[in-house]
């Protein structure tokens, strides 16, 4: 907060009006922090819940991948993993959130499983495939958790500032300017009342 | 991966005919390649012992595991791999007698890969055919027409007993591929074009019809003689169904009775033995591998 500091009257209601707009900025941006930790607590819950699930998906098909791998070899599942050429189309569209931009990943394409794999593997091949899909939730939710929570932190640090360096800083500023304010009024006063009774004397002199 | 836990299985191996083939192997890869190279090894020793109509039966019925490199390499073709990765998994099917894959690695597409095969004479792929699984049935197909032919032209004794082999082995592949695919709800058509013809087992008109039903459920009541392997499916284990075909095999090599001393049905169950051996070291590695439970590890056992 760098100000060349006038020690004026229009000045100081010039502060007076800077302090309250500072001030609503403060009481917007603690309600935005606090929206956002509503928002991350929220989405740490869902994430905890997708997570769980996922990872009993993946237990699964990893079940059944060494299942078939011992029971067909390495080698069949190798070969049978390239017999996939369609590719995987994700469209990732940002979402504004409290002004941070999120990324919401969209699932455009996924490649057609049935007939194109032998079908003793056809099934691993589908059950990764849900699993895909899902991580792509688990993906979408831990961006949007990192970047609300590095906004958060730099909310945090400005709700900070304002508390403690801004908001101070111009109540000390204001206080300063309205003593001096006053004091130059007083000052202002007492000479104007030391003229006109100076001038007092001097005409009751003339009239004399 | 616990890779103590399988130094601990090539250890355990130490001192046995597989003990030259997987020492020093760091990973489950190299084991697995060890231990196929042993089998192959077994089988070519085998190979070399026979003579005449035996051995060209031999060699045509160990071609399945070139059936398998050729399944592998047409699949990897399509994938678009580099030739070294393609290297890696192929079994040595050479030492069999089989036909030199070199050429067929170096083809540089589906098409020249086609083509190459095809100019081998032993297989005969659909013109048309673009489906990799189709192509796959074909190579089977070719295969057991091979072996089929020459099993009828051996003059042995025991020629009903290799025939009733020969026709499970087929009938076993056909009832899977029916079984899974119906599951999968794949088109009646596509799965009857996966089938084998089947001159000593189950008729493709009757595997047809029960396609055409579509109801995997009708597939077990028509055929109460495979109603366990095939209730592996609906149980959604599809592995469990290779390791109950090789039990089925195995029950039937072993319930054989045999009048002669000298048979060579016995060569049939020893190759039957080599390939349980295999199975069973190869899921052992992989269960090892993945630390699967105990109880599951049972259960990928093909024993007595």
């Amino acid at each position: 907060m760098s100000l060349s500091i006038r020690y004026t009257r229009g000045f100081l209601l010039d502060l007076r009006r800077r302090l309250s707009f500072v001030r609503s900025a403060h009481d917007l941006l603690e309600m935005k922090r606090d929206q956002e930790i509503k928002e991350i607590s929220s989405a740490i819950e869902r994430l905890r819940e997708l997570r769980a699930a996922l990872e009993k998906k993946i237990e699964d098909v990893l079940r059944d991948l060494a299942m078939l791998q011992a029971a067909y070899g390495s080698q069949e599942l190798i070969s049978a993993s390239k017999l996939m050429r369609d590719k995987i189309e994700i469209e990732v569209i940002p979402r504004n959130v409290m002004g941070v931009n999120v990324p919401v990943v969209r699932l455009v394409k996924l490649p057609e499983i049935s007939g194109k794999y032998p079908p003793h593997v056809e099934g691993l091949a589908e059950k990764a495939r849900g699993v895909f899909e899902d991580l792509l939730r688990v993906a979408e939710l831990e961006a949007f958790i990192e970047l609300i929570a590095e906004d958060l932190r730099r909310t945090n640090i400005r709700v900070n500032a304002l508390e403690k360096v801004i908001i101070p800083g111009y109540e000390n500023m204001i206080k300063r300017i309205s003593d001096v304010v006053e004091q130059s009024a007083l000052e202002d006063f007492i000479r104007v009342k030391l003229v006109k009774r100076a001038l007092e004397r001097r005409r009751e002199e003339e009239r004399a | 991966m616990s890779s103590s836990a399988l130094n601990q299985f090539i250890e355990g191996l130490s001192g046995t005919a597989y003990e030259h083939y997987i020492s020093g192997s760091k990973t489950l890869d190299e084991i697995e390649r060890g231990l196929a190279e042993a089998l192959v090894d077994r089988l070519a020793a085998l190979l070399s012992l026979a003579e005449g109509g035996a051995r060209s039966f031999l060699k045509a019925y160990l071609g399945k595991y070139e059936t398998i490199n050729l399944a592998w390499i047409l699949r990897m073709k399509i994938g678009e791999s580099a030739g070294e990765e393609l290297e890696m998994i192929l079994l040595p099917t050479e030492k069999l007698g089989g036909m030199e894959l070199k050429p067929l690695l170096e083809a540089r597409d589906l098409q020249a890969l086609r083509d190459a095969i095809q100019r081998s004479g032993m297989y005969e792929l659909s013109k048309d055919a673009d489906d990799p699984l189709q192509l796959e049935a074909d190579l089977w197909r070719s295969h057991y027409r091979r072996v089929f032919k020459l099993a009828s032209r051996i003059r042995i004794s025991d020629n009903r007993e290799v025939r009733g082999f020969l026709g499970l082995e087929v009938d076993l592949a056909n009832l899977k591929t029916c079984m899974l695919a119906l599951l999968r709800g794949w088109d009646p058509e596509k799965v009857k074009q996966l089938l084998i013809f089947n001159p000593a087992g189950i008729p493709l008109k009757k595997l047809r019809e029960v396609v055409e039903e579509g109801d995997p459920k009708v597939l077990v009541e028509r055929f109460r003689r495979f109603k366990g392997f095939l209730e592996k499916a609906l149980a959604s284990d599809e592995w469990a169904l290779e390791f109950e075909g090789l039990r089925i095999m195995k029950r039937y090599a072993d319930s054989q009775r045999i009048s002669k001393f000298i048979s060579f049905f016995y060569i049939l169950k020893y190759i039957l033995e080599l390939e349980v051996e295999y199975r069973n070291l190869r899921a052992i590695a992989v269960a090892i591998h993945h630390n699967l439970p105990q109880s599951l590890r049972r259960s990928l056992l093909i024993t007595d």
